[in-house]
């Protein structure tokens, strides 16, 4: 027996998303059970079910420094602040080229 | 392990910010053993209560109406599946564990579910009285649950119970629409499980009550009992049945039910797994796992 | 009635689909909560729910040629309230089990035949019933999916195959019943509403059982009755007992 990650893709634009797990024999039978115990009001289009053991996990400490990294973030303030010089500097006459 | 925490105060400080913990968070053992418990015990009530349901719905008068009985049955039997699953992660107890505890007799489950589901009246009155009662306390859990996988399949048994709602309103009122036979067949059940539905919300919060502090709860027992007494008690008047509360008064100020004193001997006798139907039903749903267990010995076998 | 050409053989031949379908979704609504793990509960339990909804379609088909409309009442009037001796299921899915391996088995074998049994109509001339056909075909593949997703492994080990087999002896003297004709049954072939008569899956359903279960298959199995499945399983009045216990309790009622 095995513990499976179940996965559900809904119809349209959006991507697959983790909806639970549930314990298998092997993987015919994870996918079958699956089927019921997620997706049985059709609750995704696809499913995908995955042996836990397959799966390579990257925790929080091990992604959590790049949680610090503004210069990957420009937020507009910058560009905001530059605007209002600009525009002030031009005078309240002139449009804003 | 993903975080850690030093203390008990830095742990409830992060709870207290709307931090959410993850199932491989090195979370206080106290924290971690309050919410399996409380899990746990979720998932055993979902499953006892799909198990008191299933009595009736070989019985289910009407072969449309047999599936969505059974459509919601089958819910409840997947409600305690995902709990379990969530549980399981834990780390206390295996799932063929908590399976087992429970058909010995050595779990906790919601007192209703000791109950047994004695008349079709019973099966309406459960789906309509009980099942809103387990809903209010869940989405008290919901709004603002820390602990991240429970809260998240939440989520979805909320979802689903809010089929079952509806589907119970719309029984009780075609019963309440219906013949006089119907309706006595109802009353009788509604004198029977509106007491121990009031009492599923359980005696009042204690002021330290962990599951409070630690955001697994995030409302009191008493509050959410007197919502639900203020919900229901009008409602089966405006159908015209009885509310079997020989005490029950109506504040003209403040516009609010009074239910009066609640016995609580009977939810501790269940508590003690010495509630009317108790002994039977955890024989019957452990003659079941026996007799089932070489379809799961076959399954472990590796192929 | 849409379909004024229709013979009155096509009420019994829709009738003997339906009730099979009636009482198979029955059974297995007895295993929810008791099959051998959660998983499983949920998998059976939807199987279920899909039998009986084909039921309903097809007591539907009867009402249409009857020009009756299928309300409630109308439904469950033709799956509760027929005399014993009126109804046209098959034995194999009026018969009471509490053994999952027999359940499990009935499950593959019925599924098998109601694969093949959808094969025979999906082109029928009798339109209603193809486009239900269509829709039913693909549920079908599911179902049998399962089976043989449980049967795989099951059959692996020894002490399960073992049961499996002992199930597989009780079920399959149950297969010429369903294979037997319903009175109508020659009407709806002669007019393209089926392409063929069921028995003629017999040998495919043969040769199914012994794929699956490495066993020869005694002839008998596969050889249909001719009772024009007017005979009832012992446990069927039994079985309508149960179902019945609360549409008696008032017959007035609306539930």
């Amino acid at each position: 027996m095995a513990v499976y990650e179940v996965f559900l893709k809904p119809e349209g634009k959006d991507g697959y998303r983790h909806a639970g797990a549930i314990d298998a024999a092997d993987d015919e039978l994870a996918l079958v059970l699956a089927r019921e115990a997620y997706a049985r009001r059709a609750e995704g289009a696809r499913l995908w079910v995955v042996d836990r053991r397959h799966i390579v996990e990257g925790d929080a400490e091990f992604v959590g420094p790049n949680a610090d990294k503004p210069h990957r973030h420009h937020d507009g303030a910058a560009v905001a602040a530059r605007r209002k010089i600009q525009r002030e500097a031009a005078g309240p006459d002139e449009p804003a080229p | 392990m993903s975080r850690s925490w030093d203390t008990m105060d830095s742990f409830e400080a992060f709870l207290d910010a709307g931090g959410i913990v993850e199932v491989d968070d090195a979370m206080p053992d106290e924290y971690r053993k309050a919410v399996f418990a409380f899990i746990e015990m979720h998932a055993n009530s979902e499953l006892m209560g799909g198990l008191t349901e299933r009595d009736w719905i070989p019985k289910t008068p009407g072969l449309r109406h047999k599936m969505s009985v059974l459509a919601k049955t089958q819910d409840e039997i997947g409600h305690g599946h995902l709990l379990y699953m969530v549980a399981a992660d834990m780390g206390i107890k295996t799932r063929t564990r908590m399976l087992e505890d429970l058909f010995a007799g050595q779990s906790r489950f919601h007192n209703v579910f000791h109950y047994q589901a004695k008349t079709w009246g019973d099966q309406v009155a459960i789906a309509f009285l009980v099942d809103a009662a387990a809903l209010a306390s869940q989405q008290a859990v919901f709004k603002n649950c820390s602990y991240g996988p429970y809260r998240r399949i939440l989520k979805r048994i909320i979802a689903e119970e809010g089929f079952h709602m509806r589907l119970g309103e719309d029984r009780m009122m075609r019963i309440a629409q219906g013949t006089a036979k119907q309706r006595a067949l109802f009353q009788d059940a509604l004198d029977r499980w509106f007491w121990p539905a009031l009492q599923l919300f359980g005696p009042d919060s204690k002021p330290d009550d962990k599951l409070l502090r630690w955001h697994i709860k995030s409302e009191r027992n008493e509050v959410l009992r007197d919502r639900w007494v203020q919900k229901f008690v009008p409602l089966l008047h405006s159908y015209s049945f009885t509310v079997p509360a020989p005490d029950l008064s109506f504040d003209d100020d403040t516009g609010r039910w009074d239910v009066g004193p609640i016995d609580w001997e009977p939810l501790k006798a269940t508590l003690a797994q010495g509630g009317p139907d108790s002994a039977r039903r955890i024989a019957e749903a452990s003659d079941n796992w026996k007799r089932t267990a070489w379809v799961r010995d076959a399954l472990a076998a590796p192929a | 009635m849409t379909e004024t050409t229709a013979p009155i053989g096509m009420v019994e031949y829709l009738l003997a689909f339906a009730d099979d379908e009636h009482l198979m979704g029955q059974q297995h609504t007895e295993w929810i909560g008791v099959a051998p793990f959660l998983e499983e509960d949920l998998a059976f339990s939807s199987i279920g729910q899909d039998e009986l909804g084909h039921a309903v379609q097809l007591y539907e088909l009867v009402l249409e040629l009857d020009g009756t409309e299928a309300t409630d009442e109308a439904i469950d009037g033709l799956a509760y309230r027929r005399p014993a001796a009126h109804y046209r299921s098959s034995t194999l899915a009026e018969y009471v089990t509490t053994d999952w391996a027999e359940a499990l088995v009935r499950h593959w074998l019925y599924d098998t035949v109601e694969e093949l049994r959808w094969q025979l109509v999906v082109d029928s001339a009798h339109q209603p019933l193809a486009d239900v056909a269509a829709r039913a075909r693909r549920e079908e593949s599911f179902h049998r999916r399962h089976a043989d997703a449980l049967l795989d492994p099951l059959l692996r080990s020894t002490d399960s195959r073992s049961r499996l087999l002992t199930a597989l002896d009780s079920v399959g003297p149950h297969l010429p019943s369903l294979l037997d004709a319903p009175s109508g049954e020659r009407g709806a072939v002669t007019i393209g509403a089926a392409s063929a008569p069921l028995a003629s899956v017999g040998p495919e359903v043969a040769t199914a059982i012994e794929t699956r279960f490495d066993r020869a298959v005694p002839e008998p199995w596969t050889t249909p009755a001719t009772a024009g499945r007017t005979q009832r399983d012992p446990g069927f009045g039994a079985l309508m007992a149960r179902m019945l216990e609360v549409l008696d309790f008032d017959p007035d009622a609306t539930w």
